[in-house]
């Protein structure tokens, strides 16, 4: 019984059935659950013994990537053979560009030691508990390098008006550079539009960019600038334990009770 | 039945896709550390770079053909995938492991589990469905061979020397057959 009911489910969707016979089956098949399930344990047979038999050329390719890449990353290895196995997982691999996130990644650790530096005085919390009191533009931007570096002077030099006239622009033309749009939403703060500072920061909090959280932070201290603590509080909330701004923003939140 | 995707899927999508930077930055994020935990437990070199390689691919295979769904970072899931495979590898070559299996693991969220014993059921089916499909006559692989390779029909009939009808018919009894194997390995395990 189940053999011919195997046969049949395989007739039908192998194409090897006449069209009135087939019409007939696909009626039954709707009636019938033990059909269905032989249907679909069918069609994951047939899946799987496809993506092992046949790969498709796209498989290939997805190979071919990686036989490349794995050449990068383990046959380089004779160099550091002799390191400690603890060791040799640190030792970062030569030939890769460091991606651009990681030079991100080092502007924001500057921009966290220049923050340990520059004491803090008596001012607003606010004032206080600033970050990225500097933009370092370590990372030129190719096409306007020259907008970008006068920007960030006035930006170190607190006029925030005048970064932001020549950001603005910058930041219209290329939404998608996150150290931009995080500046030029600093820039809006300071000028006292902080509504439109937040709707870029809400953008480069759904991001995945360094910025995430520095934009939740920013966005709380946007909040405190209004004397809207409520709000404030529950943007510093945000910012998750072991990113750089969780102490700072833990304390921020104790001197607001 | 509302599964909470990791945003580490992102990595799936791009391997998926054979973005070469993202699988550059999954390299990046797993290599080093799968290789120096081989290397520590008796592998060489080499044999870290064959069961990377190997993990991916079933990852990507498994994303591709059967909609996975990350609900663990994909750091961890790389390594348990690869530690068990090693671990697989040596028990195989009847040689000690120096790392307990997962003793070391204990710090990765059950998800990370889950998600890798998935893989690894979806890869042990693939492996009877394989086996299962080898136990077939010669004409039954030849013809299914075929015909998963996307040939048109008439071409393979004809190189068979075999007349359109027959293979039809045939290739519809040979994978009737290979369900049954499939299904008396099943009730066999």
């Amino acid at each position: 019984m189940n053999e011919e009911k195997l046969l049949t489910v395989a007739r039908y969707l192998e194409g090897d059935m006449e069209l009135q016979e087939k019409e007939g089956f696909a009626v039954q098949l709707e009636a019938d659950a033990e059909l269905q399930q032989l249907v679909a344990e069918y069609n994951n047979i047939h899946q799987t013994l496809k993506m092992k038999i046949a790969p498709s050329v796209e498989d290939k390719n997805v190979q071919v990537t990686l036989e490349t890449l794995n050449k990068q990353y383990f046959n380089s290895a004779d160099l550091i053979k002799d390191l400690p196995a603890e060791q040799r997982a640190d030792v970062p691999v030569a030939k890769l560009s460091i991606a651009p996130y990681l030079k991100w990644m080092s502007i924001a650790a500057v921009l966290v030691i220049g923050l340990l530096i520059w004491a803090p005085w008596s001012a607003s919390l606010y004032e206080k508990y600033g970050i990225s009191k500097e933009m370092s533009v370590a990372e030129r931007g190719a096409d306007q390098p020259n907008s970008l570096e006068k920007a960030a002077a006035l930006y170190n030099a607190k006029d925030y008006a005048g970064a932001r006239k020549i950001l603005q622009p910058m930041y219209m033309e290329t939404p998608q550079n996150t150290l931009l749009a995080y500046y030029f939403a600093i820039t809006l703060v300071e000028t006292g539009k902080e509504a439109e500072a937040r709707t870029v920061f809400l953008k480069l909090y759904n991001g995945e960019s360094v910025f995430k959280y520095d934009a939740a932070y920013y966005t709380a201290l946007s909040f405190l600038k209004q004397e809207n603590e409520k709000d404030a509080r529950t943007w510093l909330e945000k910012i998750p334990e072991g990113t750089a701004n969780y102490t700072q923003a833990q304390e921020l939140i104790s001197k607001l009770k | 039945m509302a599964k909470n995707i990791h945003s580490d899927q992102r990595y799936i999508i791009g391997l998926v896709n054979n973005d070469a930077v993202i699988i550059n930055e999954i390299y990046k994020r797993c290599a080093a550390k799968v290789k120096s935990w081989i290397t520590f437990n008796n592998g060489s070199e080499d044999d870290a770079a064959d069961i990377f390689q190997e993990a991916l691919m079933d990852v990507y295979r498994q994303a591709k053909y059967k909609s996975l769904e990350l609900t663990c970072p994909i750091e961890p899931y790389i390594l348990l995938i690869c530690k068990r495979k090693w671990l697989n590898e040596i028990k195989k070559k009847s040689i000690l492991p120096v790392t307990n299996s997962e003793e070391d693991l204990l710090h990765i969220g059950e998800d990370t589990f889950a998600n890798a014993d998935e893989l690894e059921n979806q890869e042990a089916q693939s492996k009877l469905f394989f086996r299962a499909f080898e136990k077939l006559g010669d004409r039954c692989r030849e013809i299914i061979e075929w015909s998963m390779k996307g040939e048109a029909q008439e071409k393979v009939a004809e190189s068979l020397g075999v007349t359109y009808g027959y293979l039809r018919k045939k290739k519809s009894e040979c994978m009737a057959s290979l369900i049954k194997l499939v299904q008396s390995y099943k009730t066999e395990e």
